[in-house]
């Protein structure tokens, strides 16, 4: 196995605790070298800021995002769209691969997330054997077999 | 048991003794007393002032003290209190030319062990004292000992009783969580297109004219799919009730063997800790709309007992969660974070923006006891600082003030990092 997946970053955000963790887990199940930062209820932290907020310091942005997103978020969450675009428009994220995960996208969910510069839409499995298997692969491609580009200096969750 | 005190007989026991006497004759008097007493031989180191009286008490290690009522500078009664502060397991005797019942009760109070009046002196007396109050320090030292003992006792039981009173929540989150999809499940819409179907048996047009037929096919599509969730998330709460027993068996079987010390050391992955803690906790970071972030800067393997620090971040997690209560909605933020300090020990820091922690307090929240919650027992960073102790790592808080949040600490003493160098361990 390449070794090139330890040297990627990989952002989760979900909108939902419970299926970030599984999430989580499923990618390191088979990554586990990978450095991570999540977040759930999608909430977009800059960095950037002056100083960054005590839990941010220790955060380098990534070179991969998972948006792992489904249509029944909580209802004070942001949507995976208005993420999207959020990263689209920050210049230290604008460049960064993003695979969108859904549970059962919508034949709009698909158009307006490669609208708005997702790199992958990936159905998301139920069962977790499933989701690891689903993530395996997703990995071996996106941080085994392409070059992600650098990580660019102090970026935002 | 009677040969052994035959020949300690015939060595001569040896008790060493502190006489605190400012009047030179009384000295010699003591001294003959003692002299007389058989079997025994009494080392008399004789000090005739206040100051060298404490000195004494301080640095000499001796069996029993006697002290005069009246020393030139100071009483007998204030060395008895400077004695019992520094040494409360030395017997003291206060002796005294007055026989006034208001002295001996001062001096028991002080914390004096017994009281003589100098006139009634005579060695079997003075040795039954001196004996008797030895022995009582003893006994008391030793009840004093046992009282500890069943104090840790007690304070490990609370502990395992906390844990599985976590687990034991989320356990039944879940079970609540299957039974309200199993009341609330569309399976019944299922007898009910059974029961249509059965009526229009021998209507061949059902599916293409009647209506209801027609509509069927979709309704069963999206029956289908609304089962296939509904089964889907009793499977995953039925796997985190079987996770939490799991849990639960492990804290009970730590219990059993705690008096051996008997738990082993793992080779465990920090992250997967985390996860499990983070799900014992998820109905609570739901319920609050907590944000949970996570940054992790590197795999780190820790050599510890994995239901141990399951607890102490299961701990963690419920006190930030807690914490956060009375914060408005959308800043409810908990963050972990896996990284190294400058030794390269592995570092967990957990971080929420709830109400924080008096500085005046920081030191004393590991305590037993020390609770800030209404309905706080004060268990849980007790047990936090004394699991993580065992481990051979260290805990400590971080806070700004009130309102300001709080940052926990725990450091490891070694783990194994896996760089770019080290082989294998990918799956």
């Amino acid at each position: 196995m390449s070794t090139s997946s330890r040297r990627s970053r990989v952002l989760i955000v979900s909108d939902h605790p419970d299926r970030l963790e599984q999430t989580h887990q499923a990618l390191l199940h088979s990554f586990p070298h990978l450095h991570t930062a999540t977040t759930s209820c999608g909430r977009l932290l800059t960095a950037e800021q002056a100083p960054p907020p005590p839990e941010m310091r220790g955060f380098t942005p990534p070179n991969l995002v998972l948006l792992d997103f489904s249509n029944q978020a909580m209802a004070s969450t942001p949507s995976a769209t208005s993420i999207l675009e959020k990263i689209r428009g920050l210049p230290a994220m604008r460049h960064i691969p993003i695979l969108v995960l859904h549970p059962n996208p919508l034949p709009t969910d698909i158009h307006t997330s490669y609208q708005l510069g997702a790199n992958a839409l990936i159905p998301r499995p139920i069962h977790f054997n499933s989701l690891v298997n689903t993530l395996r692969i997703m990995g071996e491609y996106w941080l085994e077999t392409v070059i992600l580009p650098k990580a660019a200096g102090r970026g935002a969750v | 048991m009677n040969e052994h005190q035959k020949q300690s007989e015939m060595e001569l026991e040896e008790i060493s003794v502190l006489l605190i006497e400012d009047s030179e004759p009384d000295f010699f008097i003591i001294k003959k007393v003692l002299s007389k007493v058989k079997g025994t031989r009494y080392r008399i180191e004789w000090v005739d002032n206040f100051d060298a009286a404490v000195q004494a008490v301080r640095k000499g290690s001796f069996d029993v003290v006697l002290t005069d009522y009246q020393l030139p500078d100071g009483s007998g009664l204030d060395i008895i209190r400077q004695a019992a502060e520094t040494n409360h397991h030395l017997p003291l005797i206060m002796l005294t030319g007055h026989q006034d019942p208001h002295i001996d009760n001062a001096s028991m109070d002080m914390g004096a062990d017994d009281f003589l009046p100098k006139e009634e002196l005579t060695p079997s007396l003075l040795s039954r004292t001196i004996r008797h109050s030895i022995f009582r320090k003893k006994a008391e030292q030793e009840l004093r000992e046992s009282e500890d003992r069943n104090r840790e006792l007690a304070e490990f039981s609370s502990a395992v009783l906390h844990n599985i009173g976590n687990v034991l929540n989320s356990v039944n989150v879940s079970s609540g969580r299957i039974n309200r999809t199993l009341k609330e499940s569309k399976i019944n819409s299922l007898t009910k297109t059974r029961e249509l179907l059965e009526t229009n048996q021998d209507n061949p047009t059902f599916f293409t004219e009647d209506p209801k037929g027609k509509m069927l096919p979709r309704f069963l599509m999206r029956l289908a799919d609304i089962l296939q969730s509904e089964h889907n998330q009793n499977l995953v709460e039925t796997e985190k009730i079987r996770k939490n027993l799991e849990l639960m068996k492990e804290v009970i079987k730590t219990q059993q063997t705690h008096a051996k010390h008997g738990m082993e050391l793992e080779d465990l992955d920090l992250r997967e800790v985390i996860s499990d803690a983070l799900n014992v906790n998820m109905a609570a970071l739901m319920r609050n709309r907590i944000e949970v972030q996570t940054l992790y800067h590197n795999d780190i393997r820790v050599q510890a007992q994995k239901v141990k620090l399951t607890h102490i971040l299961i701990n963690l997690f419920k006190n930030s969660i807690e914490a956060m209560n009375e914060v408005p909605e959308g800043s409810r933020i908990l963050t972990l974070e896996l990284t190294q300090n400058k030794h390269h020990q592995p570092v967990v820091m957990i971080r929420d923006r709830g109400h924080g922690i008096d500085p005046a307090n920081v030191n004393k929240i590991f305590d037993h006891g020390f609770t800030t919650k209404q309905r706080g027992h004060g268990f849980g960073l007790n047990y936090c600082y004394k699991a993580m102790k065992e481990i051979g790592g260290t805990i400590s808080a971080q806070s700004d003030g009130i309102g300001k949040g709080t940052a926990f600490m725990l450091t490891f003493p070694y783990g194994s990092l896996f760089d770019g160098q080290s082989n294998g361990f990918s799956s």
